[in-house]
C-alpha cells in the first residue's frame, strides 16, 4: 500500500476523518458514516445474487444524478442488460449516458475469443483513463473483476495484474468500487486475500436462506481511516434500489410518551388511569379467541372517529375477514377504510424476508403518516425466517415508530404456556410500555375471560383482574367481584351474587321479625307497667279506706 | 501507429483489396504487446503471400478505437479478413494456431 501513502502524504496529519464520497444509497451512508473513502478503492465481496452489481450501479447512477460522472465496467453482464435491469428500479441510465454522466463499458470476454499466451489488463486501463479525462469521471465501478481473472493462466499473473491495477487506481484519483465474488477454486483464494488487502474499505454482502426464507446481510469488514458501524445489517433490493437498515440508533431518539387517549371502553380507561399513552407501545397478549383483535378494533373505531390515522399490519387475517369478524362485535371499520383513515397491509409472514417486510412497512409509514400502527400478530413474525429475524423486524419497526411518536399496538397470540417471557413477546419487552394480558379462567361448567394489566410504564393502573364479556355491542368490563379471597367470574359470580341477595333478604326478614318482637315486648312492658300502677293505686285506696 | 505492409510484385497493390486484414491492439511498451507485434510481423512476412493490411493501435494513444472494439486486455488481435471476424488475445506465441485460424496451407520450406 506504499502507493497510497505517496498519494496521500498528509494522511497522518488528519487521521480523524478522511474525505468521503457518499453512495446516496439509503442506509448505507449511515453504516459507512458518510460514504466510501474518496479517491480510494473499496472492495465488495458478495456471493451470487447478493446484489453487488445493483449496489455498484446505484453508486454510479445516484452519483451521476448528483452531478458526479461515473464509469461502470462490467465483466459479467452486457451494458444492454444493465440498462434493462436499471430501468426496473426506475433509473434512466440512457438519459445520463446522453449527458456524458455515465459510461458503461462492456468488458465481457466473448466465448469465441481465442486465448493464446499471456496478456494484460492495460487495455481496460487505457480506456478508463481516456474516458475519465473526457467526461471528468469521479467514480468508477469495476463489476465482477474476478471473471476476467479466470482467463489468466496462473495465480502469479493475476497477482501481478492486481498490483498493477491497484497502483494505477491509486494514482487515478477516482472513488473506486470493485466487486468480486468469492470463489470456490483453491487457486483463487490467494488473490482473494489480496483483493481484501487492496481495498481501503471492504464490504461483505451475503445472501442466505434461514428457515426457507431468503435474507440479505451486509457488513463492513474494514475501513481504513474511518469509523464505521460494525454489525451485520439486513438490506433489501426494493423497487427503487438497495436499502440497508442500520439499527445503531435504537433507543436514543425515542420521543417521550404523550397524553392519555381513551381506549374506547370506559371501564378500561378507568383501569388504565385514563387510557393508552400516545406514542407508547401497547401489547395485547392472549390465547386465541380472548378478543385481542376486538379490543384493538374498538380503539381503532374510536380513534378514527376523532380523526386519527391508523396503519394495520396484518399477518393472520385478510382485511375483509377482519372487518367482517369485528363487525359481529358491533364494530364498524368500513367507513374509516373508505375515507382513508385506516389502511391495511396484509401479507403472509413467509412471503418475504424480515427486511423486506420492514421496508414495506416503513415506506408505508413514511408515506401514510399514521398516528397509530397495529401489528397483528407478533407471534407470526418468526415465520419470516426465525426468531432472530422476527426480533430484528419488530425492533426496527418499534424503533421507527417510537422515533416518530407513533403509538404501536402489538397483538401477541399465546400458545398457552403463559410464561411472562412469552406474554411480553420475543424479547422485545424492554420496548413495550403497557402489557394487557387477556386470559381464560376455567370454572366448573364454563370458561370466562379476564384481563389484567401486567405493566404500564409512566402511569398508574389497576392491579386487579377484571372480568369482561364480548357482546354484540363490543367489550363490556364488569365490576370486580371477590369472595373467599379470590375474584369470581361467570356463574360463580352470579351464584355469589344470588347468595348475597338471599342472605340480605334473610337478614331483612330477620330484622323485621326482631322489630316485631321488640314491638311486642314493648307492648308487654307497657301493659305490665300500667297494671302495676293500677294495682298500686288500688292498694293505696285500701289503706286510705 | 498505423503500419500498412503490402507485398510488392503484384499489380497496383494499393487498389487491390487486402486478403488479410489485422488490427493489433497494444499498450505502449507493455512486454506482451511488444512480443505480439514482433511475432505477428514475422508471421506475416513468413507466411502471407497475398496482400495484407496490419494496423497497430496503441490503446494509450487511441482509446476511442479501443472502446469501439471493446478492448479489455492487450495484446488483442482482431482478424477482420478473411471470413468472419476473429479475436485472439495474448502474445500469440504459437504460429500453428494462427495458421489454423487463417486457414493457410503452408508448405514448410527447408
Amino acid at each position: 500500500m506504499a502507493t497510497k501513502n505517496t498519494k496521500y502524504p498528509n494522511v497522518k496529519s488528519y487521521p480523524a476523518e478522511i474525505k468521503k464520497t457518499p453512495t446516496f444509497i439509503h442506509g448505507l451512508d449511515e453504516i459507512l458514516r458518510g460514504g466510501l473513502p474518496k479517491n480510494r478503492t473499496t472492495v465488495i465481496n458478495g456471493s451470487a445474487g447478493s446484489g453487488k452489481t445493483v449496489l455498484g450501479l446505484e453508486f454510479i447512477y445516484r452519483g451521476a444524478q448528483a452531478g458526479e460522472p461515473g464509469i461502470f465496467v462490467c465483466f459479467e453482464e452486457t451494458p444492454e442488460q444493465l440498462r434493462e435491469n436499471a430501468a426496473t428500479f426506475g433509473w434512466d441510465i440512457p438519459a445520463l449516458e446522453a449527458k456524458n454522466l455515465i459510461f458503461l463499458y462492456d468488458g465481457t470476454i466473448k466465448p469465441e475469443v481465442i486465448i493464446s499466451g499471456s496478456f494484460s489488463l492495460k487495455g481496460l486501463l487505457a480506456v478508463i483513463a481516456g474516458k475519465k479525462q473526457e467526461m471528468n469521471a469521479m467514480r468508477i465501478v469495476i463489476d465482477a473483476l474476478d471473471v476476467v481473472f479466470r482467463f489468466f493462466d496462473s495465480p502469479a499473473a493475476v497477482r501481478n495484474e492486481l498490483h498493477m491495477l491497484n497502483d494505477w487506481l491509486a494514482n487515478e484519483g477516482m472513488t473506486t468500487l470493485l466487486t468480486v465474488r468469492p470463489s470456490k477454486r483453491p487457486e483463487a483464494i490467494a488473490y482473494e486475500e489480496f483483493f481484501e488487502s487492496m481495498g481501503d474499505c471492504v464490504i461483505k454482502m451475503d445472501i442466505r436462506v434461514v428457515e426457507q426464507i431468503t435474507t440479505r446481510r451486509l457488513r463492513v469488514i474494514k475501513y481504513r481511516g474511518s469509523d464505521y458501524e460494525r454489525n451485520e445489517y439486513p438490506y433489501a433490493i426494493t423497487s427503487t434500489g438497495l436499502l440497508a437498515t442500520p439499527i445503531s440508533t435504537v433507543g436514543l431518539k425515542h420521543k417521550p410518551l404523550g397524553r392519555k387517549m381513551s381506549t374506547g371502553i370506559k371501564e378500561l380507561d378507568k383501569i388504565l388511569h385514563g387510557g393508552y399513552s400516545k406514542g407508547s407501545c401497547i401489547l395485547f397478549a392472549g390465547e386465541p379467541g380472548t378478543g385481542k383483535t376486538i379490543m384493538v378494533s374498538t380503539f381503532i373505531e374510536h380513534a378514527c372517529r376523532k380523526g386519527d390515522r391508523i396503519l394495520y399490519i396484518g399477518f393472520e387475517e385478510s382485511e375483509d375477514a377482519l372487518v367482517n369478524n369485528v363487525s359481529n362485535a358491533g364494530i364498524n371499520l368500513k367507513p374509516h377504510i373508505n375515507d382513508g383513515k385506516l389502511f391495511f397491509i396484509t401479507n403472509y409472514p413467509e412471503a418475504m424476508g424480515a427486511e423486506e417486510h420492514f421496508i414495506r412497512a416503513v415506506k408505508k409509514i413514511d408515506m401514510f403518516k399514521p398516528t397509530h400502527v397495529v401489528v397483528d400478530a407478533i407471534s407470526a413474525c418468526p415465520r419470516m425466517g426465525g426468531k432472530l429475524a422476527a426480533f430484528e423486524y419488530l425492533m426496527r419497526l418499534l424503533n421507527h415508530c417510537k422515533e416518530r411518536g407513533i403509538t404501536i399496538f402489538l397483538i401477541n397470540q399465546l400458545s398457552g404456556s403463559g410464561t411472562y417471557l412469552e406474554i411480553s413477546g420475543n424479547s422485545i419487552s424492554s420496548m413495550i410500555d403497557t402489557v394487557i394480558y387477556m386470559k381464560y379462567v376455567m370454572c366448573p361448567g364454563e370458561t370466562n375471560r379476564v384481563l389484567q394489566i401486567l405493566k404500564s410504564r409512566g402511569s398508574g393502573h389497576s392491579n386487579q383482574k377484571h372480568e369482561y364479556l364480548i357482546t354484540d355491542n363490543g367489550i363490556k368490563i364488569l365490576e370486580i367481584c371477590s369472595g373467599k379471597g379470590e375474584m369470581l367470574t361467570g356463574t360463580a359470580r352470579i351464584e355469589k351474587e344470588e347468595e348475597e341477595k338471599a342472605e340480605a333478604e334473610k337478614l331483612e326478614y330477620e330484622i323485621s321479625r326482631m322489630e316485631l318482637e321488640l314491638k311486642r315486648l314493648k307492648q308487654i312492658q307497657n301493659r305490665i307497667s300500667r297494671e302495676t300502677k293500677l294495682r298500686m293505686l288500688k292498694r293505696g285506696g285500701e289503706y286510705q279506706a | 501507429m498505423n503500419a500498412r505492409k503490402k507485398i510488392p510484385g503484384k499489380k497496383k497493390s494499393s487498389d487491390v483489396e487486402a486478403k488479410f486484414r489485422f488490427i493489433l491492439f497494444v499498450a505502449g511498451n507493455e512486454p506482451n504487446s511488444q512480443t505480439a507485434e514482433y511475432l505477428l510481423r514475422n508471421f506475416c512476412n513468413k507466411y502471407l503471400k497475398e496482400p495484407y493490411e496490419l494496423k497497430i493501435i496503441d490503446v494509450f494513444k487511441d482509446y476511442k478505437s479501443a472502446i469501439e472494439k471493446r478492448i479489455t486486455v492487450v495484446p488483442t488481435l482482431i482478424i477482420e479478413e478473411p471470413s468472419s471476424e476473429k479475436i485472439i488475445v495474448g502474445k500469440i506465441e504459437k504460429e500453428d494456431k494462427l495458421i489454423e485460424i487463417l486457414g493457410l496451407r503452408v508448405i514448410r520450406s527447408r
